[in-house]
Formats: structure tokens, C-alpha cells, sequence
């Protein structure tokens, strides 16, 4: 009986701690992720379905470069050749899409909604070629970069810290705070929240509007990639895993009101909620591990429902100490 | 020429049933501007409702006749190994009469279904943005996804209810054809039924709504009310089309309602053209001829050989074309290829008679004068 409630007990520890590492990652995945579809929203207004195809294409990418590159190369020089080709493929499909969908409607003074429609239109035309390319060209249809995911530790020989639990932490952060000083330091920051708030007003200043435009899209999307490849790096990545994991994303910029900071720690906040609500519930109330993705979703609706603007919002001015 | 009925049939109710949801999103899009992303969710709901009636119908009228006794120790008594057989084993026992009195009741509880789950909508729409509101319905219907998929109850998870009889079960022969006739005449239905409301004063205040809900409020109209009847409106016809497919597919199965159905059918309306039901029908008519006819089944049913690599990406390469579809439009003509008419009121209309009779005095007049 002793030995029964000691093993249970410790199940539950590791367990616990088990899915607080998981969802860290995951967290911040969803964090990162989000922080480029937070700048695309802050400086042109769109709500861009297509950013998760961006993130798909830079994990084939990762994919891709370290498949020409693995047998000569050491693993550091190909967990940066994936990074660099996640990151820049991730870049140029954000501003492609922008060059060849988004600003054409932009300058015919396309509404909101009509963005998003549009950019459903983009997701489409992106995820079904890569679908459709993977299938007649016998390409694999799950990708992982072939560098090694190390384990730096082992706690209780159940959980793990991996190579992917760092690298996905620190970049997160990393980002979130370098796309808030970014914004908030910078003249090029302050450029961007004028061509946000109003594109004639800028120009009238001296702002080249469309380089700033440019330059948010080719950001946004090196930050999709370099979420692509850490997605990859720990998870294998199918053609359909950017629109998997789309809506985890909007509902972490949802929450975090369309701030950098608040958009890193509401992922955090889901992905844990995620992987410790499914642990808790399976181990409680037997309830199926396979309704965690509901969390997220019925976090988003809530927030959209009660609380539109926001409910971290972590802007500068609550950071500083002035006020 | 067999072959090139039954993809024609295939076609017809693939149309009928797109025909359909996008007069429902063109009620809520088009004219009262409310962008339900979430019409899957509702097909859905009508295709649960009718197929779990259905099911528990044929159970109950066939399963006595046939002396096959179905129970189930957990989840609903037609998810079990007995009740396949039943449904199976149904055409024999019941008649057509039977089957037709099942298929209607089933349609009634599927628009009853979709429109009482409207009410779940009708609350975001009236706080949100319409970019967000979007995003937040879009959500709702992978919630259900994701949840049904899962769950035993109510449409016993991911295996689905499958094995549903269609009314027209004993014309083996040309069923397809029958039931492609009958979509047409459901889908007729809904079209006058769509265009005589949305010509009415109800109609108008939709477009009112829809166009200035301020100005709409200040004369009078109930905002909220007007967007709720919408959406009441709406739901219930994508109900009908949810079962429509599930007695066309047989099957019931929560991985049907993706959200690429949305999109499908938004393609649909943004193609033919918002607020306006023949364009609706239009787009839905060229959006289910590529989801029928971009078919690797429908190409060597006709005859068509493509390379194979052709052939394996076409599943892919029709949404690759939608995807396209939407933007041209968006960009190229964004009012559709059906562009929305001014209303059709009686006041226009006798203004214009009276105009007419005016001019044709003055001109008996002047010609009285020379």
C-alpha cells in the first residue's frame, strides 16, 4: 500500500515536472511564433493566415540544407545551416506574399476582412503546393533537420532537458526582448508604429513607408523560420503543421493585446496550460490526452469573447519604472 | 456514358449542396456582413443532427424486423458492431416510404439544430470586430472538429456513423441520378426562398445593418435582433446542406468538416459575388465542378489520362486553384462576377411606372400640341 501511494506519488512529481519542461517549450514555440505574426498585425493590420505556411516552408528548408550538408559536416555547422536557410526561406515567403498578394489589395484600400480572406487565399496557394509538390515528387511528408537534439540532463530518468528545450527558451526571449527594444528604442521601431497608426502621415515626415514595410515582412518572417526550425528540430514537421498550429498562435497574440512581451508570455501560459491541464486531467479523470489542443482554442474564444483587447499586455510604459 | 451520368450526378449534388451553404454565408456575408467562419460548424451540427435521427430511426424500425438485438455497454447504441448490421440489413425491411419519412424529419431536426446553435454565434457577433469575430467563429468550429473527433458522443468519434440509408435505397441503379434531383429541388427551395427574403423589407434591413449599423439603430431597426435572424437564417439552411451530405455520403464523420469547407464555400461567394444569390450559385456551381471534376476517380471515369505525378498532386492542386481563385478576385474584380443590384422594391418599382406613364402624357402631349 506504502509502496503503491510512494509510486504513484512520484509518477505524479515526474509527471509534473515532465509536463512543466514540455510545456515550456511548447510555450514558448507558440511565444516566438507569435511574435512575428504580432508584428505583421502592428504594422499593417493584418490578421495573416498565411504566416503559418511560412513557418512550414522554413522547416523544409531546415530540412533541406542539413540533408545536403549531413555526413561531411559537424553538428554546429548544421544546426546553423538550418537555422540560416529556416530563417531566410521564412523571409523571403513573408515578403513575397506581401510583394505579390497583400500590397496590391493594400493599395486598393482593402478593408480588414478582406486582408484575412486574402490571406486564407495565400495559406491555400502555399500549404497545397507543398503538399501537393511533396506527394507527385515522393518527397517525405514528415520533415526533421538531421542535426541531433541533445539531452543536456535527465531528471528522475523520466524527464529530460534536451538541446530543443534551450535553444527554444532562448530565442524566445531573445526576440521577444530584441523586438521590443526594437520598437520602443529605435528609429526604425518608431518608423514602424508611424507607418502603423498612419502610412500618409509618415511619408509626409520622410519615412520610406515601403521600406519599412519591406523590412517588417522580411523580420516577421525570419522569425516564423527560426520558429519553423525549432519546431522541427524537436517535432517532425508535416506540410500541415504551420495550420496545426495556426490558431495556438493567434490565440497567443490575442492574448498578449498585440504586444511582444505579452505574446511570449501568453504562449508560455498555453503551452503549459496545454500539456498540464491533459496531464492532470488524464491522471485525475481519465480524461483522453487527445483534447488538449481544446485548451488553447477555448482560451482564444474566451479572450476574444470577454476581453478582445487583450489580457497580458505588457507595453513599455508598464515595464519602465517612470511611468 | 454511364460513367459521364454519375459524375454529372456527382456534380449536381456537390452543387446543390455548395449551392446551399453559400446562400447561407451570403445571407450572413454578403448582405448583413457578418463573416461566419465558422459555416462549417453548422453543416456540421445539421450533419450530426440528422444522422444521429437518422441512425436512431432505422435502429429502432429495422432492428426488431431483422431480430438483431443491439445494445452497448458504453457510448450510443448506434455506434456498436450490431447496429452496422442493422443499417446494412435495413433497405430489406423498411420501404421507401419509410426511408423518405426518415430522410425529411431528419432534414426538419438538422435546420432545427443549426438554427438553435446560431444563438451560440449571434453573441460574438455583435461585440467584435468583423476580422476577429472571424477568427473567433473559425476557432468554435475546430473546437467541435476536434472535440467530435474524439469524443464517442454524439457521432462515435473517429470512426463516424457510416451506412446510413439514402431514400432512394432501392433504385440501386440510378440512385445517384434520383438523389442528385432531389439536392436540385432542395437547393431550388432554398434559392426562392433566399431571394424572396433577402428582396423583402427584411432584406433591406440586412443591407441596412450591414452598411451603417449606426445609421440602421437611429432608424430604427434592432441591430441586434437583425443580425441574430441572420445568422437564425443562415444556420438553418447550412443544417439542410450538412444533411443532405450525410444522406449523399451515407456517413457521418467529424474529419468531413474540416475548416477548408469554409473556405470553399467563402471562395464560392467572393467568386460569384457577395449579396447576390445567382452569383452565390454561380461560384458554388464552378467550385464544386473543380472539387468533382479535379478528381484523379472522375478523371479515368471520363477517359483522361494525366502524367502520374499530375494525377497524385490533383487532391492538392484544386485547393492550389481556389487558393489562386480568391486572390484574382480579390485583387481583379473584388465585387464578384455577379456584381450585388439595387434592391427590387415595390416603391422603384411603381416610382418608375408612374415616371413612365408622366413621360408617355407628355409626350401624347406634345404631340397633341405640334
Amino acid at each position: 500500500m506504502e509502496v503503491g501511494c510512494m509510486v504513484s506519488g512520484s509518477i505524479l512529481l515526474y509527471g509534473t515536472v515532465g509536463s512543466t519542461l514540455n510545456g515550456l517549450l511548447t510555450g514558448s514555440l507558440y511565444g516566438l511564433m507569435a511574435l512575428g505574426l504580432t508584428l505583421i498585425f502592428r504594422v499593417t493590420r493584418i490578421a495573416n493566415f498565411a504566416y503559418a505556411e511560412y513557418i512550414t516552408y522554413a522547416g523544409y528548408a531546415a530540412f533541406a540544407a542539413t540533408a545536403a550538408l549531413a555526413g561531411g559536416a559537424g553538428g554546429a555547422v548544421l544546426f546553423a545551416a538550418g537555422l540560416l536557410a529556416a530563417a531566410l526561406v521564412g523571409a523571403v515567403a513573408s515578403l513575397l506574399s506581401d510583394e505579390l498578394a497583400f500590397k496590391p489589395l493594400w493599395h486598393r484600400g482593402a478593408d480588414p476582412l478582406t486582408l484575412l480572406v486574402a490571406s486564407m487565399g495565400v495559406a491555400f496557394v502555399m500549404r497545397y503546393s507543398l503538399l501537393g509538390l511533396a506527394v507527385s515528387a515522393n518527397w517525405p511528408l514528415q520533415v526533421q533537420p538531421m542535426v541531433g537534439n541533445p539531452v543536456l540532463a535527465t531528471i528522475g530518468g523520466l524527464s529530460y532537458i534536451s538541446g530543443a528545450h534551450v535553444a527554444a527558451i532562448t530565442a524566445a526571449v531573445a526576440t521577444a526582448a530584441a523586438m521590443h527594444l526594437l520598437f520602443t528604442r529605435t528609429k526604425t521601431g518608431k518608423a514602424m508604429r508611424a507607418t502603423a497608426s498612419n502610412p500618409v502621415l509618415a511619408r509626409i515626415s520622410g519615412i520610406d513607408i515601403y521600406y519599412i514595410r519591406r523590412l517588417t515582412w522580411l523580420l516577421a518572417g525570419a522569425i516564423g523560420g527560426l520558429a519553423g526550425f525549432l519546431y522541427s528540430y524537436y517535432n517532425p514537421l508535416n506540410p500541415e503543421t504551420g495550420w496545426q498550429v495556426l490558431l495556438w498562435i493567434f490565440a497567443a497574440a490575442i492574448m498578449g493585446g498585440f504586444t511582444f512581451y505579452g505574446a511570449l508570455v501568453s504562449g508560455i501560459i498555453l503551452g503549459l496550460a496545454e500539456s498540464l491541464a491533459s496531464f492532470y486531467l488524464n491522471t485525475f479523470f481519465g480524461i483522453d490526452t487527445a483534447y488538449s489542443p481544446v485548451i488553447a482554442l477555448i482560451a482564444l474564444v474566451l479572450v476574444l469573447l470577454f476581453r478582445p483587447e487583450g489580457v497580458i499586455r505588457l507595453e513599455a510604459h508598464m515595464l519602465r519604472r517612470r511611468a | 456514358m454511364v460513367a459521364f451520368e454519375g459524375i454529372l450526378a456527382q456534380w449536381l449534388t456537390y452543387f446543390a449542396i455548395y449551392g446551399i451553404m453559400a446562400l447561407s454565408f451570403n445571407i450572413e456575408y454578403g448582405f448583413t456582413g457578418i463573416p461566419n467562419f465558422g459555416k462549417v460548424m453548422f453543416v456540421a451540427i445539421g450533419a450530426y443532427a440528422a444522422g444521429i435521427l437518422a441512425s436512431t430511426l432505422v435502429l429502432s424500425l429495422a432492428a426488431p424486423a431483422l431480430g438483431i438485438h443491439v445494445a452497448s455497454q458504453s457510448g450510443p447504441a448506434y455506434c456498436s458492431g450490431a447496429a452496422k448490421q442493422v443499417f446494412s440489413g435495413a433497405v430489406q425491411v423498411l420501404p421507401t416510404t419509410t426511408l423518405f419519412a426518415i430522410f425529411l424529419a431528419s432534414v426538419i431536426a438538422a435546420a432545427a439544430a443549426g438554427a438553435a446553435t446560431s444563438i451560440v454565434a449571434s453573441f460574438p457577433a455583435l461585440r467584435l470586430r468583423e476580422d476577429f469575430l472571424a477568427i473567433t467563429l473559425l476557432a468554435a468550429g475546430e473546437i467541435l472538429r476536434l472535440v467530435t473527433w474524439t469524443s464517442v458522443w454524439p457521432v462515435c468519434s473517429f470512426n463516424g456513423i457510416s451506412g446510413i440509408p439514402s431514400p432512394f435505397a432501392h433504385y440501386l441503379g440510378r440512385a445517384d441520378v434520383l438523389y442528385a434531383a432531389l439536392a436540385m429541388l432542395f437547393l431550388l427551395l432554398a434559392w426562392l426562398y433566399t431571394d424572396y427574403a433577402t428582396n423583402s423589407p427584411w432584406g433591406r434591413a440586412l443591407k441596412a445593418v450591414r452598411d451603417d449599423d449606426v445609421a440602421a439603430e437611429v432608424y430604427g431597426y434592432n441591430v441586434a435582433k437583425v443580425r441574430a435572424e441572420s445568422l437564425l437564417v443562415g444556420s438553418a439552411l447550412a443544417g439542410v446542406a450538412g444533411a443532405l451530405l450525410v444522406f449523399y455520403s451515407g456517413n457521418v464523420n467529424a474529419a468531413t468538416y474540416r475548416p477548408d469547407m469554409t473556405f470553399e464555400v467563402i471562395a464560392a461567394v467572393i467568386l460569384g459575388g457577395a449579396a447576390n444569390n445567382v452569383g452565390a450559385l454561380l461560384g458554388a456551381a464552378v467550385i464544386s465542378g473543380l472539387l468533382i471534376f479535379m478528381n484523379p476517380s472522375s478523371l479515368e471515369a471520363l477517359g483522361i489520362t494525366l502524367p502520374r505525378a499530375v494525377m497524385d498532386a490533383l487532391p492538392y492542386l484544386k485547393y492550389v486553384i481556389i487558393g489562386i481563385v480568391i486572390l484574382l478576385v480579390l485583387m481583379y474584380r473584388p465585387q464578384g462576377l455577379v456584381p450585388e443590384k439595387p434592391l427590387k422594391t415595390p416603391l422603384v418599382e411603381k416610382t418608375r411606372e408612374k415616371l413612365r406613364r408622366y413621360l408617355e402624357q407628355l409626350g401624347r402631349q406634345g404631340a397633341g400640341d405640334s
